[in-house]
């Protein structure tokens, strides 16, 4: 399975309006966010803030899937739809399988930025 | 009317890749992008900007995007704003229900692909622009049914009617106001036209009948010489029934004058004139000289005040103005340079200090025209002024050893106080609200009119006569009156052409249409 669906970054290109220079900096945006969140999600769980750990889950989720990172989106999905009902059993594990899901996406991205 | 400027999106979201995707799109579609983290900051840029649309995130810390959209349309200012939810349908379909219940106009998928971004954006300006256009149109309908029921109430004033945006318009309303307008404007000039001769038939009617009433201060005055009581006496007496005639009133009414320094000296002025130069010179001078020279030299007033109005530039000057005045002065000459009308005495001293009774009148006059507006009854200034002027009598009186006894049955002398004291309190009361509104000089012609009647009263109840010369002199007074002329408008007419057009549009007058 590929990591990034490239279908959707010619997606998100065309909606900013084609310009290969704001996708650049979209996609750095996204990485620098994307590290904030998984810094959040771990922050979570020392404090077991249940609503944080939610919303960082929601927060990767939909900019993944703008970024076509589909696994990490799925993840991330994942995550937030077991906080609405309580605390997830295996939350280390699943953010740990976030992360590892999210720097595979991060080095797809800078590769498939590289090749432009 | 509406037109559309820049049109600007605020982007509400608490993700910086949202923003900036959000952002970026935006702009490309043409449109100004703002960007706020939370609902704190989008308050503040909705304060801050005219929003045209708002794309809304639900998930938020702090006050979410559902707290933020109610709080919104609650808001009469901000209600009108187009809403739309950034929102996944599929898997938040709750919250997307919630936020257009609570008047979202619609929701927008994060990833959304920028065909279906260009057709929501532009749907939810388009609805915005409407609704604009239809408030606006609101608006100026009510500015139109305001304006007639002013117009109901007989306020024909163009200014009053706040109608300049509705007239910018290019459309049926726009063209309605315009005419309403310039009916309006017709019908204002009509009535201040017949406001003004009204007033000013209203003020020639007063000015005849205060001329008349104080054309009998000379020949009274002459009468007054007549007992045996000294003037400073017989002043003191009057000033004391101008007093009580109008001061209890006055504390019934709660009528006090503000209590000041100008105010001190505004009355203390008016009472030295009006009671000491008014009734005690006048007084002393009818002792020496006939009530008809008496009568002509008080008509110098009208030049007086003519002479300072002139000087100080509060009413016109002309030439033809300024020679009246000149001629008026030559008839005084030619009555103080004839010894047949210098009476008992033929020192002209008498004739120089009755000069100081008209001198007196005339400061009354500027001060009635030019003193600072207080809100006081006319008869409560004239029974103030009096008490002033009868303070100010009383030293004379006491120094003269003149106090005058009135008996308990009252005679002539009772009689003739009594009289004096109403004539002058009504007189100088009317005279007052007459300069008010006509103007110093306009109102100082009651002079002429007083003349007059001095003259006749003293021909034909006092059975004086006058020399050729003194008649002459009084016939060259007159010319000068007549040159001096009254204040031509005691109300400013608006210009015919003062509302001839507003912004671009003209506006229907007399003679053309639009």
């Amino acid at each position: 399975m590929k990591v990034i669906d490239t279908r959707l970054l010619d997606q998100l290109k065309e909606l900013i309006g084609g310009s290969q220079e704001s996708l650049n900096e979209l996609v750095e945006t996204f990485l620098i966010e994307g590290d904030e969140i998984i810094a959040d999600m771990n922050a979570s769980v020392s404090s077991q803030d249940l609503d944080l750990l939610r919303r960082s889950a929601h927060s990767l989720k939909s900019s993944a899937q703008d970024f076509g990172a589909l696994e990490l989106s799925r993840l991330s999905a994942s995550l937030e739809s077991q906080c609405r009902a309580q605390w997830p059993d295996d939350d280390i594990e699943q953010i740990q399988r976030i992360n590892n899901s999210f720097q595979s996406a991060a080095s797809a991205l800078r590769e498939f930025l590289s090749s432009q | 009317m509406i037109d559309t400027p820049e049109q600007r999106v605020l982007i509400v979201d608490d993700q910086a890749t949202i923003r900036t995707k959000l952002s970026c799109a935006v702009e490309v579609l043409g449109y100004t992008a703002l960007t706020s983290v939370d609902a704190i900051q989008a308050k503040k840029q909705l304060a801050n900007y005219r929003i045209d649309l708002i794309l809304l995130d639900i998930e938020m810390p702090g006050q979410n995007g559902l707290e933020l959209l109610k709080e919104l349309k609650a808001s009469q200012q901000y209600t009108g704003i187009p809403v739309l939810i950034i929102s996944a349908l599929d898997k938040e379909r709750d919250h997307v229900i919630k936020a257009l219940e609570l008047g979202a106009i619609d929701f927008l998928p994060k990833s959304v692909p920028q065909a279906i971004l260009r057709a929501r954006i532009k749907t939810a300006l388009r609805i915005k622009l409407n609704l604009d256009r239809e408030n606006e149109k609101r608006r100026h309908v009510k500015s139109l049914t305001m304006a007639a029921a002013l117009l109901d109430e007989a306020n024909y004033n163009p200014e009053h009617l706040h109608l300049e945006s509705t007239m910018e318009r290019d459309d049926e309303l726009g063209r309605f106001a315009r005419v309403f307008v310039s009916m309006a404007q017709q019908l204002y000039q009509r009535e201040r036209r017949l406001r003004h001769r009204i007033r000013t038939m209203r003020s020639f009617g007063l000015m005849l009948v205060v001329g008349a009433l104080c054309g009998l201060d000379a020949p009274l005055a002459r009468y007054a010489a007549s007992f045996d009581a000294q003037s400073s006496g017989i002043s003191l007496w009057v000033a004391t029934v101008i007093c009580l005639a109008t001061l209890p009133l006055a504390i019934y009414r709660r009528d006090f004058p503000p209590l000041s320094w100008y105010s001190l000296r505004y009355f203390m002025i008016w009472g030295f004139c009006a009671v000491v130069l008014g009734d005690y010179f006048l007084l002393v001078v009818a002792e020496h000289l006939k009530a008809s020279v008496l009568s002509v030299l008080l008509m110098t007033e009208v030049s007086m005040v003519f002479l300072y109005s002139w000087i100080v530039r509060i009413e016109q000057s002309t030439g033809k103005r300024f020679a009246g005045l000149l001629i008026g002065l030559l008839g005084v000459l030619m009555i103080v340079i004839n010894p047949d009308e210098l009476g008992e005495t033929t020192s002209l001293t008498w004739l120089l200090i009755a000069l100081l009774v008209p001198l007196g009148f005339a400061v009354i006059d500027v001060l009635s025209a030019t003193g600072r507006p207080m809100k006081l009854n006319a008869l409560t200034r004239t029974g103030i002024a009096s008490f002033f002027g009868l303070l100010m009598i009383l030293p004379i009186a006491w120094a003269q050893d003149s106090f005058v006894s009135l008996q308990l049955i009252p005679g002539n002398l009772e009689f003739l106080i009594l009289f004096w004291g109403l004539l002058d309190t009504v007189t100088v009361a009317t005279i007052f609200i007459v300069v008010r509104s006509t103007g110093a000089v306009f109102g100082s012609q009651i002079a002429y009119v007083q003349m007059v009647m001095g003259i006749l009263l003293s021909l034909f109840i006092l059975g004086e006569s006058l020399s050729v010369q003194t008649w002459i002199a009084f016939c060259v007074i007159l010319v000068g009156m007549l040159l001096v002329e009254p204040k031509r408008e005691a109300e400013l007419e608006i210009p015919d052409d003062a509302f001839v057009s507003i912004g671009n549009h003209p506006v229907i007058s007399k003679s053309n249409t639009v």
